[in-house]
């Protein structure tokens, strides 16, 4: 009778709520943000950009088939957006400021707050979309090392 | 017990989601959503005390159930209620 809701389900009104001036919180699904954030182990919060977006910025947006996506900011061109998961090599857009409803504003990763200031959270908001080619290669010896 | 007065019901299209408007932060692990039956309930317990026999009563008259199917779908709600804070004591 009582049954969380589906992240899908809670994503179509998050933006609601967002608007609406709220903090929203919640649990990574998927694993395009890796390795920053990990499925089902971190947690994001997310509000109403108070700011200009920038190269850098984790944000949520909706694609034009309706799916929520939560990648970061690449590149920034006159209102069109290029983001990429940290775990993808591939980028997609032009996506309009319109599509972007919230910024990431915090992430709890491994049990720890982390913010702007961190040393992990500037490093994937400042390096890691600047090495894009690179990805695959540090991955790899990153898990290898995981082994 | 009776309802956490923090909590509200909202009905957003055809699903019904108790959530707090009063909380700056929206957690979705803090977000449920009710069946037709849980929410109709909901309602019906809005700003009063009851019991589990209360709430076994209330779903005896709505729908066709047996009293022993009443009394055990009333007490494991008010139990699920209460572990995820939806009432209090």
């Amino acid at each position: 009778m009582l049954k969380p809701l589906d992240t899908k389900t809670f994503l179509s009104h998050a933006r609601e709520w967002v608007e609406e001036g709220k903090q929203v919180r919640l649990m990574i699904s998927g694993s395009s943000m890796s390795p920053f954030l990990i499925h089902a182990r971190d947690s994001i919060t997310f509000s109403k950009p108070a700011r200009a977006l920038r190269k850098g910025d984790m944000v949520f947006y909706q694609r034009d088939t309706g799916e929520y996506v939560m990648h970061r900011i690449c590149r920034v061109e006159q209102d069109a957006y290029y983001l990429i998961g940290d775990a993808q090599t591939v980028v997609e857009g032009p996506i309009r400021r319109e599509q972007i409803f919230a910024l990431v504003t915090q992430a709890l990763r491994k049990g720890q707050t982390i913010a702007p200031g961190d040393f992990w959270w500037e490093f994937f908001a400042r390096v890691w979309p600047n090495i894009i080619p690179l990805r695959r290669a540090i991955i790899s010896i990153y898990r290898f090392f995981l082994r | 017990m009776k309802l956490n007065s923090n909590l509200i019901l909202r009905q957003i299209g055809k699903e019904y989601m108790i959530v707090n408007p009063f909380s700056d932060t929206i957690d979705m692990a803090q977000v449920y959503s009710l069946n037709d039956s849980a929410a109709w309930l909901w309602k019906q317990l809005e700003n009063k005390e009851f019991t589990v026999e209360e709430v076994s009563a209330l779903l005896c008259d709505a729908y066709e159930v047996t009293p022993e199917t009443a009394q055990s779908d009333a007490s494991e709600l008010c139990q699920q209620w209460l572990e995820a804070g939806l009432a209090v004591e």
